[in-house]
């Protein structure tokens, strides 16, 4: 793969040039992370350095409600500018390639005290190649927002970046949901709330030959409030990797976390999870906790909760498990007459639920619930 | 200056009179770190061959290696060729000569922890007729060791007197390779504590380094061995409440357990070395390598600690539960006051069948202290049936110091169950407020809510170890509340 030939011929809006040049700049010279680097131990990427990639532009299918302003990123750069910044200095590689290919963005706008009555639905399809999409969102103050990225794909590699600004008073429900096949997904969530705002982020992650995640959340004002919820499915060969961060910078933030993944086959996962309390974050109450369900004994899981605590006024918790399906729960199910695998289904299934039943859009609920449902008897008949 | 005193001087440059064996005259090497550095510690301690060559590979292997930065530490830059690597036992002569040339800081802490007079001698480096005391109540041990059939002497003199055993096991469990500061140590270490455990024998006291011999000289780059045969049932004592007078910045400790079939292992650990003055300044450097290798069916090792000492501390007490059935624990309290850093956990790696481990992990963090765990706990395809549960909690005590926890768990078998919590606060308004209506001062209050927080792992130390770690834990609180 000829990097500094892909950056050279590829095509975007004169105005983000230098932008696009800064970052291809500094990609060259980082390159591609190596297993030695802390955060990308377990995941191996450099087999992209291999393959011949072709920039191709993704197929995004939009359905905005009323209230909700989305507009092609080139036609808005004036409003982009607080987003992409500082885009040229960051530290992921992929963030910053995306970057040095910027051309499929989207900004959305959502204005002081607009609250939609639906959801935003972005439906991102790639079928190969390498598609770089990016999404710039702005809620003002005091407004609600459902958003949901939905990326369906077939094969070739998908790098897509997300940048969420959350205003004073409003509440955002962010959903990134990833139906991969054999693709590669090296995604990046940054999110920024303001005061007293309120943030649901789910991601749920069926498999894909590769997922590597990186989401984090800035609480920048007081009384901000998150909540994390992860799930993810693989079997067969697939990697998922999911790396969060949590930066308590101002007193009075609450964070809670809970990621549960459901590996089968030779599937591997990686959960990082990290809750940074800064020195004058006092009053912090941050919960985390990763859990797993390892259906085979091929399955890996590499899992690191992480705190790090520069105030001593704060309540920071985190946990983390591993294990199979409780035996005694299954023999009580088989006792009231289910059949085994209907008694492990489910189970599984409503370890699953714990996750989805937090989604508060009902019809994006009943969706996922369906997808785990779909889902679930592939991996349990290949564990069995 | 009595007779008795002058004996012991008169015995001591003796005995090393007669140690030299090369030609050169001083007894310290000056500064710096070389292969003839190496050779010339070899020599002196009467090594044979294999031994220096081992102490050379690593060595060599040192040199290729870079200092580790991962930790979550600061600290400036080690010039390792700006150290002493040796330097001959030291005569009485270099201590202070009574009580009086003795810090009235480090005196007054003896007071607090209760310190039996002629031992607060023998702790602050005088050199009296005490040490005598203690020479002999080790001999009095050793003889009932030795009709035992358990080995328990210093590195140097198991290394002369069974080169069979210290071959086969160095380095067994802590390769040369292994890490920055155990392959430094493995080149240059000199001294240390050897302890062999026949099969069937079941110590009948608690080893304790405080008794044994040569003590004084097993400096800086220490060197533990501990080989629990089958059947075997050990406990080791290593440090002391007490603050140990010690002149050497930078200490890199190897420390190795074997435990075979049915053996059982208890290492613990009180380490109080000087943490420097209040902005951090001459704090002693603690980068420890420990490692327990649990070889046979149904052993266990356990791993009890209370640091409260050292500016820095680096220390990850690790089991390797290899055989079926055997049992790793690790139970720490870490306190980091003024501006104390502390980086300690343990690595748990089950790699047989029906392995258990369990880590508690007490960190508390007041001043400017700054307290990480960092554990990783992993099991291998082959483990079936193991079981983790891991506990690490922080207490904060006052708004300028950290705690942070980095544990890993990395499962590669379904049949695993591994557990890991955390949780990090500080101590309640509420819990102090009750404690003072009910009479206690505000700094009693602390004292029995920090207790109480570190009861699980009081627990595991032997006894009167546990009631003078207790007292330590308060008197370096001290000062920080309020």
């Amino acid at each position: 793969m000829d990097w500094e030939a892909l950056l050279a011929s590829a095509e975007g809006p004169p105005g983000l040039a230098t932008l696009r040049r800064a970052a291809g700049a500094r990609f060259l010279e980082r390159g591609l992370p190596s297993p030695r680097d802390e955060a990308w131990r377990y995941t191996d990427t450099r087999f992209l350095a291999q393959q011949e990639l072709q920039l191709v532009r993704p197929v995004i299918e939009i359905d905005a409600p009323d209230g909700v302003h989305v507009r092609p990123l080139e036609e808005a750069l004036d409003a982009a500018e607080p987003f992409l910044a500082a885009e040229a200095e960051r530290e992921l590689p992929f963030r910053l390639l995306n970057t040095a290919l910027l051309r499929d963005g989207l900004l959305v706008e959502v204005e002081d005290g607009t609250t939609p009555e639906k959801a935003l639905q972005l439906t991102i399809t790639t079928t190969h190649g390498l598609a770089v999409p990016r999404l710039l969102v702005a809620v003002g103050e005091n407004a609600r927002l459902t958003l949901v990225e939905r990326y369906r794909a077939g094969s070739g590699v998908c790098l897509p970046v997300t940048q969420l600004s959350v205003g004073r008073g409003s509440r955002v429900e962010h959903l990134r949901i990833h139906y991969g096949s054999s693709d590669v997904h090296i995604g990046c969530v940054e999110v920024q709330q303001q005061r007293d705002s309120f943030v649901a982020s789910h991601l749920l992650t069926f498999g894909g030959r590769l997922v590597r995640n990186d989401l984090s959340f800035h609480l920048l004002g007081s009384g901000a409030e998150v909540q994390l919820n992860g799930l993810y499915l693989a079997d067969g060969k697939q990697h998922v990797d999911n790396h969060t961060t949590v930066e308590h910078a101002v007193p009075h933030c609450d964070s809670r976390e809970t990621y549960r993944g459901i590996l089968g086959g030779k599937a591997s996962a990686v959960f990082n999870g990290r809750v940074h309390v800064h020195p004058d974050a006092q009053r912090t109450d941050a919960q985390q906790s990763n859990q797993n369900l390892l259906l085979t004994d091929d399955a890996i899981i590499h899992t690191k909760p992480e705190l790090e605590i520069y105030a001593d006024d704060v309540k920071c918790t985190h946990g983390a498990t591993i294990g199979q399906l409780d035996r005694e729960a299954l023999f009580y199910l088989q006792s009231r007459g289910l059949a085994h695998d209907e008694a492990r289904r489910m189970l599984v299934d409503s370890f699953a639920a714990e996750i989805v039943r937090r989604i508060g859009d009902e019809p994006l609920r009943n969706e996922l619930t369906e997808a785990v449902v779909a889902r679930l008897p592939g991996m349990l008949a290949e564990a069995a | 200056m009595n007779s008795e005193t002058e004996m012991l001087r008169e015995y001591t440059e003796r005995d090393y009179q007669f140690g030299f064996v090369t030609d050169i005259e001083t007894d310290s090497l000056p500064p710096g770190l070389s292969e003839e550095v190496i050779r010339f510690i070899s020599a002196r301690k009467h090594e044979p061959e294999w031994l220096t060559t081992w102490r050379l590979e690593a060595y060599r292997h040192w040199l290729t290696m870079e200092e580790p930065h991962w930790a979550n530490i600061e600290y400036d830059p080690i010039d390792y060729q700006d150290i002493v690597y040796y330097s001959a036992p030291k005569s009485s002569a270099d201590g202070p000569k009574s009580l009086d040339e003795v810090d009235p800081e480090l005196l007054a802490t003896y007071e607090k922890l209760g310190i039996p007079l002629n031992e607060r001698e023998k702790l602050a480096g005088v050199a009296v007729d005490v040490v005598f005391d203690s020479v002999s109540v080790a001999t009095t041990f050793k003889d009932q060791l030795a009709a035992q059939g358990i080995i328990f002497c210093s590195f140097s003199e198991a290394v002369q007197e069974h080169p069979e055993l210290v071959r086969k096991y160095l380095g067994s469990v802590v390769p040369r390779s292994d890490n920055f500061f155990a392959a430094l140590n493995s080149a240059v270490f000199t001294d240390g504590s050897f302890c062999y455990v026949p099969p069937g024998v079941r110590c009948p006291i608690e080893l304790m380094t405080y008794f044994r011999i040569n003590e004084a000289d097993s400096g800086q780059f220490e060197r533990t061995l501990i080989i629990a045969d089958e059947g075997s049932c050990v406990s080791y004592l290593e440090g002391c409440t007490a603050p140990m007078r010690d002149e050497n910045q930078l200490h890199a400790a190897v420390v190795e357990l074997i435990a075979l079939d049915d053996a059982n292992i208890k290492y613990s650990t009180v380490q109080n070395w000087y943490p420097g003055n209040d902005e951090g300044v001459g704090g002693i450097f603690n980068f420890v390598t420990k490692r327990g290798a649990c070889r046979g069916t149904n052993s266990r090792i356990s791993w009890t600690q209370v640091e409260t000492g050292s500016a820095i501390t680096w220390k990850y007490p690790s089991c390797i539960l290899q055989g079926d059935n055997s049992v790793g624990e690790f139970y720490s309290i870490a306190l980091s006051a003024k501006r104390q850093q502390a980086d300690t956990g343990t690595k748990m790696i089950h790699i047989g069948r029906n392995t258990r481990s369990t880590i508690i992990s007490k960190g508390i963090s007041a001043q400017r202290g700054q307290n990480s765990y960092r554990g990783q706990v992993k099991i291998l395809k082959k483990a079936d049936g193991a079981r983790n549960y891991s506990q690490c909690d922080s207490l904060l005590i006052g708004d300028q110091c950290g705690a942070h926890t980095f544990p890993n768990l990395d499962i590669q078998n379904s049949s695993a169950h591994v557990e890991h919590e955390a949780s990090t606060s500080r101590i309640g308004e509420d819990q102090l407020f009750y404690c003072q209506q009910r009479g206690l001062s505000l700094e009693d209050s602390i004292n029995l809510i920090v207790n109480g927080f570190c009861k699980e792992v009081f627990r595991e130390l032997p006894m009167e170890f546990a009631v003078e770690a207790q007292k330590l834990l308060e008197v370096s609180l001290e000062g920080s509340v309020g």
